[in-house]
């Protein structure tokens, strides 16, 4: 017994060493561990407090940018609105009447970026909106020109966001001119461009085609941009063709964001979930 | 080592750390060189540190960089890491009278070769792990690895800079 303990006592640099590691390389792996989840991301209140503080300084260097960003998204919006209303008719009296609980499945909620990473193999944002604003892990996040990500964790006033420019999430896209499904996924590198997977390769494909989300997923609403393809390939053993997507979110400029609430996500969700293992 | 030294490592953890967090995670030389200059301070305590107190100081700094980059254990396995190999490297570079007790780790004390030869090998090995641990596989080696070359470049230089420009002005010294 007493050698056992001088044996540890003598290794004890070396043991400390690999306990700290085990912990350490646990967290890397158990990357939705409770640990993970309630203190080391940056939706901590102490982490996310300094970088709201920075990125207060830092948004007067970019005010100009978000400006035409908004205006933009307020022209496209605006341009919508126009062409939905028909002439010669009061548009209040037919809103009053379509509106109805069906309808209303979307919410959203606007959000700061207060954090936001695109170089490195797995990125994520911080949001200035938490819990208390109703966010819940799992929606979806769009910005001014496209899809952005996911939500991960929300504390009381902020959330971490899993960025589309993160390897392991994968959407359910659309090319809007045919309907053809496919799967976009960023494969590290270039923030600028993604990847479509599994499209057959009997289907046609244009350069410049856009990519919409399908009606598969419960975080993003049908046919929000995601992208337009610039550049496919196909070589003659293949199934699937090779597409490299242009994002329609600039992630460099993102400054603000909305969290899209699915008023029917649970109901779809816990449908499937139902129904789906009676095929299997 | 007297407590005014500990009082300084202490705060340029905290500035070092802040200033990682809010600025250097946004800079990116050319898309492959960042600059980790966290670490500095966790290569400047003293020697008469025991190896553990190392490990546990380079594994709670480490976790609270991660907790920022949103990297739950990637920082903290990379500087437990160079913690761990540090006592044995300080060991290797033995000058010939031995170290002083008291002696710091400055080129003031034990010369830029010396200063060298201790934090080439240490910032390199926790960059390779880092950016190896984080790309979660070998499958863009040369691309991995070049983007840790870079970065230890970046971060060398910039702990040269600062250890250059606290080192005492001659005369000054006490």
């Amino acid at each position: 017994m007493y050698s056992l303990f001088q044996f540890l006592y003598r290794n004890r640099a070396f043991l400390t060493f690999l306990f700290l590691e085990v912990i350490s390389f646990w967290l890397v792996l158990n990357d939705r561990s409770y640990l993970g989840a309630k203190f080391f991301n940056s939706s901590n209140r102490l982490a996310a407090n300094v970088l709201n503080i920075s990125s207060n300084v830092s948004d007067y260097f970019s005010l100009g940018k978000v400006n035409a960003q908004l205006a933009e998204e307020n022209r496209q919006l605006h341009e919508i609105l126009l062409n939905q209303t028909p002439k010669g008719i009061d548009p209040i009296r037919i809103d009053s009447v379509s509106i109805d609980s069906v309808n209303h499945v979307y919410e959203m909620i606007a959000a700061k970026v207060i954090n936001n990473s695109t170089r490195r193999v797995n990125n994520y944002l911080t949001i200035n909106k938490g819990s208390d604003d109703g966010i819940l892990p799992g929606m979806g996040v769009v910005g001014p020109q496209g899809i952005v990500g996911k939500v991960k964790y929300s504390s009381k006033h902020f959330s971490s966001v899993i960025s589309l420019l993160h390897t392991e999430f994968l959407i359910s896209t659309a090319v809007k001119r045919n309907q053809v499904y496919g799967t976009l996924r960023w494969t590290s590198g270039d923030a600028l461009y993604a990847d479509l997977q599994y499209v057959p390769r009997h289907v046609s494909l244009q350069v410049g085609d856009t990519i919409v989300t399908s009606g598969f997923n419960t975080i993003f609403p049908e046919g929000y941009q995601a992208g337009t393809i610039s550049e496919f390939t196909i070589s003659d053993d293949a199934t699937f063709y090779t597409v490299k997507v242009k994002l329609a979110t600039d992630f460099y400029s993102l400054r603000y964001v909305y969290v899209v609430k699915n008023l029917l996500a649970e109901e779809k969700d816990s449908l499937e979930q139902v129904t789906i293992p009676d095929y299997e | 080592m007297n407590r005014s030294n500990y009082i300084s490592l202490a705060a340029s953890f905290i500035f070092l750390g802040l200033l990682q967090v809010t600025v250097l995670k946004n800079l990116v030389l050319g898309n492959y060189s960042s600059c980790f200059i966290y670490i500095l301070p966790l290569l400047l305590i003293p020697l008469e540190v025991s190896a553990i107190a190392l490990m546990a100081t380079g594994f709670l700094y480490g976790i609270s960089i991660d907790t920022f980059y949103d990297t739950p254990g990637i920082h903290a396995a990379s500087a437990v890491l160079i913690m761990y190999l540090r006592p044995g490297l300080i060991r290797i570079l033995t000058p010939g009278g031995g170290y002083d007790a008291g002696t710091q780790i400055s080129a003031a004390e034990l010369g830029w070769g010396w200063v060298l030869s201790y934090l080439i090998p240490l910032i390199f090995i926790h960059h390779v792990a880092l950016f190896f641990i984080e790309a979660g596989n070998l499958g863009m080696f040369w691309v991995t690895l070049g983007k840790a070359t870079m970065s230890s470049i970046f971060t060398l230089v910039v702990s040269l800079i600062i250890l250059y420009i606290r080192m005492p002005q001659k005369g000054s010294r006490l």
